[in-house]
């Protein structure tokens, strides 16, 4: 089996390197059947390394321990479903699953557009199979998931594994991190096709706009994936760390978020380039640095630069990984400055208050978040360098620096959207915005009154108000138009309206899952806990709860053994249940792990450690958090996904009259180069529902 | 973004003289407009990260150079070792242990909030963040711990080159 396995994943690194030199020679000979051939040859690296994929699953499924990677993170008793996430739980694992997801990706992505965008097509396929290429050497020569144990026989060395595993990281052994790393993933995978597509746009020296048509919808896919990760990360965080929170600035955390600011950056700025011909090289530096982040969060997480939950042993992948940046950076760098003639721009910027101007400061904020989180990450390796000593930047600069920024994000997020396009008049910013400013200033009242005094929080949940409030106006409006023409109701006109334009009201429900989450991180600001050593029958005050320890019951399973405590909460003298805290121990990997019990509700969440005996052996320590409107992130999360989801589909223009079936969503794609001379969202609106 | 000249090309006021200049004018002071925002906003978040890092900053040292240092006393550092057997003791609100390195011992007191990460057993790699007090104990915030070495199959030498398992981390908060 891994005999098939490496062999197959030496298969799959020729053959790139085949596809690669077909699609430059096929080119240079204008050779057409070599081209082709090149296409052909991603079909073939895919059944390849997916080949090389089901011998490591196998070799799991199968708890064949001759294989170091088997032995090493997977153990007989673990669950089947655990043994197949043991594939990503390890380096070497990750970095096949890594050349897996990308094979995938190149062969649809080859499949999809060869025909459509022949001239590109030979520079996207070579620029997609030289990062392919890169992984599968790692995967081959540098860290193969396939390499055996051997043992001494009496001076003899024979191929042999332990008996049983070490087992999988007790930690990982979680729903959420199951599904985390393959999220995460697709998501910094998949931005090596747009990627590959800006720079094929370079070179054949094309106008900077077909590309992001064509790799919109990839964008926006690979954007979702990526924040599934992140989102199911902290959600892993959060449920099994025991420390109370979901986010702490961790490198790899860091890592992870890079890429989607830039990415969420891009998103936006697109948007220019589409409707208004602006911000071309801006756009090349987005995509450019958001896959650059892609492979240095790939780099951070499995090369053990920088110590983190994520990391492993320090490994000899660190300078193969700078090296790919390095050249990789370099070579993009030169040849956008080397393309700069094509990608001028169409339009100048007309007015400070404008969609133009909000999207600028948009992208620059998210840039600005991207770069202190970076500096951040960094700066132990930037001090030694400049320095000669290693220093550590914590939680709170990034706090200080990123909460301010993202405050100002969700005004943007409020305003932008209201904005014109070109130029905003005074009367229009009247109408849109003082019925919500009103509102939400007067919910700040409300809430200083309620006892919110301290500033951010305050600030946020304004801000918070305020978004939502235009969203909501953003809909009613739109739909009242509707509901008014077609006799539908308000709802249904809703739906229409979204069936219509999904990209801008499917950016809107977006935006709303947004809100929600800060107004689950603007909860933390209220968080409180307490920690009390507890014999059974002791109580413990939290808040408004009281906790009362009324017992400690050992479990065993072949996985592991338990201690839990049985924990009663109640509310004045209404018991409202029981929590149950674990504290187990992995056999395998003789690892204990701390498992939480957490009440959740919408206003707050009882989170309820059992830490561990105390030092006399009589008391169970048990720390208990309040955690008020966390809940709030995960409902903000589920929003987002469907908001995409949402834009994802293409619009219908004639969705709701049943007379026109309407040409299909042509005369939006097609119009985006003219700039459209409205001054007011209710014409633009009035306009597209005629 | 655009470039002067072609602004002034696609725009048809380069006929006149006086439209060209009062363009040109009305470009440069939203430029200016732009360029103050802009600046205001860097300037803004600068301040923020430079404060955060002065607020933040530790410093990576062996236990070694932090109980030789005369000035040990006004930093953060961050120290690493192993942790001594049997010196875990655990109360509310308190956990003390020592970490060994080089020889050297230094012992730490845990007072942060956070439940400290399972992980931290006798002779397990540690590292602690924090102040370094007068009386030669180690005031720890954060500490971080990574799974005792000696679970590794690799220190058991009759399986020769076996795998090493993966490095855990925790953060605790």
């Amino acid at each position: 089996m891994e005999n098939l396995g490496s062999f197959a994943l030496i298969l799959a690194f020729v053959l790139t390197i085949y596809s690669i030199a077909a699609s430059l020679i096929g080119l240079a000979r204008r050779n057409d059947r070599l081209l082709y051939s090149s296409y052909r040859a991603t079909g073939a690296i895919w059944v390849c390394v997916a080949t090389a994929m089901g011998c490591l699953v196998y070799a799991l499924m199968t708890d064949d321990y001759r294989l170091a990677y088997a032995a090493g993170h997977s153990n007989r008793a673990l669950p089947w479903y655990y043994k197949i996430s043991a594939v990503w739980s390890g380096q070497e694992g990750s970095l096949l699953f890594w050349s897996f997801l990308l094979a995938t990706y190149s062969m649809i992505a080859v499949k999809l557009n060869h025909q459509t965008h022949r001239q590109m097509m030979p520079y996207v396929s070579a620029t997609l199979m030289t990062v392919l290429g890169f992984f599968l050497l790692l995967n081959t020569f540098v860290v193969s998931p396939f390499k055996l144990l051997a043992m001494n026989h009496g001076g003899q060395m024979v191929v042999q594994g332990p008996l049983d595993g070490n087992g999988l990281n007790p930690l990982l052994q979680y729903p959420a991190m199951a599904i985390h790393p393959p999220m995460l993933y697709l998501g910094y995978v998949g931005f090596t096709v747009p990627f590959a597509f800006a720079l094929a746009t370079l070179i054949t020296k094309q106008a900077g706009d077909k590309w992001i048509a064509t790799t919109r919808r990839w964008t926006m896919v690979t954007w979702l994936f990526l924040a599934i990760g992140i989102l199911l990360g902290a959600r892993w965080a959060y449920a099994v760390l025991g420390w109370g929170g979901y986010w702490g600035w961790d490198p790899v955390e860091n890592a992870s978020l890079m890429p989607w600011l830039t990415g969420t950056a891009f998103l936006h700025s697109v948007m220019m380039q589409e409707k208004r011909g602006m911000m071309k090289v801006w756009n090349m530096v987005l995509v450019f640095s958001t896959f650059f982040l892609c492979i240095f969060g790939t780099f951070l997480t499995r090369s053990g630069v920088v110590s983190s939950v994520h990391a492993f042993a320090q490994s000899e992948i660190g300078a193969y990984f700078v090296s790919f940046l390095g050249i990789g950076i370099l070579f993009s760098g030169w040849l956008l400055l080397e393309r700069l003639d094509y990608l001028k721009s169409t339009q100048p910027l007309d007015s400070l208050v404008s969609r133009e101007s909000s999207f600028l400061f948009n992208n620059l904020l998210l840039l600005a978040a991207c770069f202190a989180v970076l500096w951040g990450t960094l700066f132990p390796v930037i001090s030694e360098a400049v320095q000669g000593v290693k220093i550590s930047v914590g939680a709170p600069f990034f706090n200080k620096v990123n909460i301010p920024i993202g405050l100002l994000l969700l005004l943007l997020t409020g305003l932008g959207p209201l904005f014109a396009w070109r130029k905003t008049s005074i009367s229009s910013l009247k109408k849109n915005f003082l019925l919500p400013g009103v509102v939400s200033l007067a919910f700040g009242v409300v809430l200083f009154a309620y006892g919110v005094r301290s500033f951010y929080p305050q600030v946020s949940l304004i801000l918070c108000a305020f978004v939502a409030f235009t969203i909501f106006i953003e809909f009613y409006r739109g739909a009242r138009v509707i509901a008014q023409k077609s006799g539908q109701s308000l709802v249904g006109a809703a739906l229409t309206l979204t069936q219509r334009n999904t990209r801008r009201y499917g950016g809107y429900i977006v935006h709303l899952g947004i809100v929600l989450m800060f107004v689950g991180f603007t909860g933390s600001a209220f968080n409180t806990q307490n920690e009390q050593e507890m014999a059974i029958g002791d109580k413990m005050p939290l808040g408004r709860y009281t906790l009362e320890m009324r017992d400690l019951k050992e479990t065993d399973n072949p996985n592991y053994s338990a201690q839990k405590a049985q924990i009663v909460l109640a509310r004045g003298d209404k018991q409202l249940g029981v929590l149950e805290p674990e504290r187990r121990l992995y056999k395998a990997s003789r690892q204990p792990t701390t498992e939480v019990a957490i009440r959740a509700r919408l206003a707050e969440d009882v989170y309820v450690v059992y830490e561990g005996l105390s030092e006399d052996k009589q008391h169970a320590v048990i720390s208990a958090h309040l955690n008020p409107l966390v809940n709030w992130i995960w409902v903000g999360s589920a929003v987002l996904v469907f908001g995409t989801i949402v834009a994802l589909f293409p619009s219908r223009i004639g969705a709701g009259t049943k007379s026109s079936q309407g040409p299909p969503d042509q005369r939006r794609e097609a119009r985006p180069q003219t700039p459209t001379r409205i001054k007011d969202k209710d014409e633009a609106l009035a306009r597209s529902s005629t | 973004m655009y470039t002067r000249r072609e602004g002034f090309l696609t725009s048809a006021s380069h006929l006149n003289p006086l439209r060209r200049k009062a363009a040109s004018m009305q470009r440069g002071r939203k430029k200016l407009q732009f360029g103050i925002g802009l600046g205001i906003i860097l300037i803004m978040i600068s301040w923020l990260a430079y404060s955060g890092i002065q607020e933040s900053k530790t410093y990576y040292v062996t236990v070694g150079e932090l109980q030789a240092k005369s000035d040990a006393h006004q930093r953060r550092y961050r120290v690493g070792g192993n942790v001594s057997a049997g010196s875990i003791r655990k109360a509310a609100g308190k956990v003390e242990f020592s970490i060994e390195q080089d020889g050297k011992v230094l012992p730490v007191v845990y007072t942060g909030k956070d439940t400290l990460p399972d992980t931290l057993q006798d002779g397990a790699e540690a590292m602690a963040d924090g102040r370094y007090l007068k009386d030669g104990t180690f005031h720890a915030e954060t500490v971080q711990a990574k799974c005792a070495s000696k679970y590794e199959p690799a220190a058991m030498p009759t399986e020769g080159a076996a795998p090493k398992p993966a490095a855990n981390w925790i953060p605790p908060r």
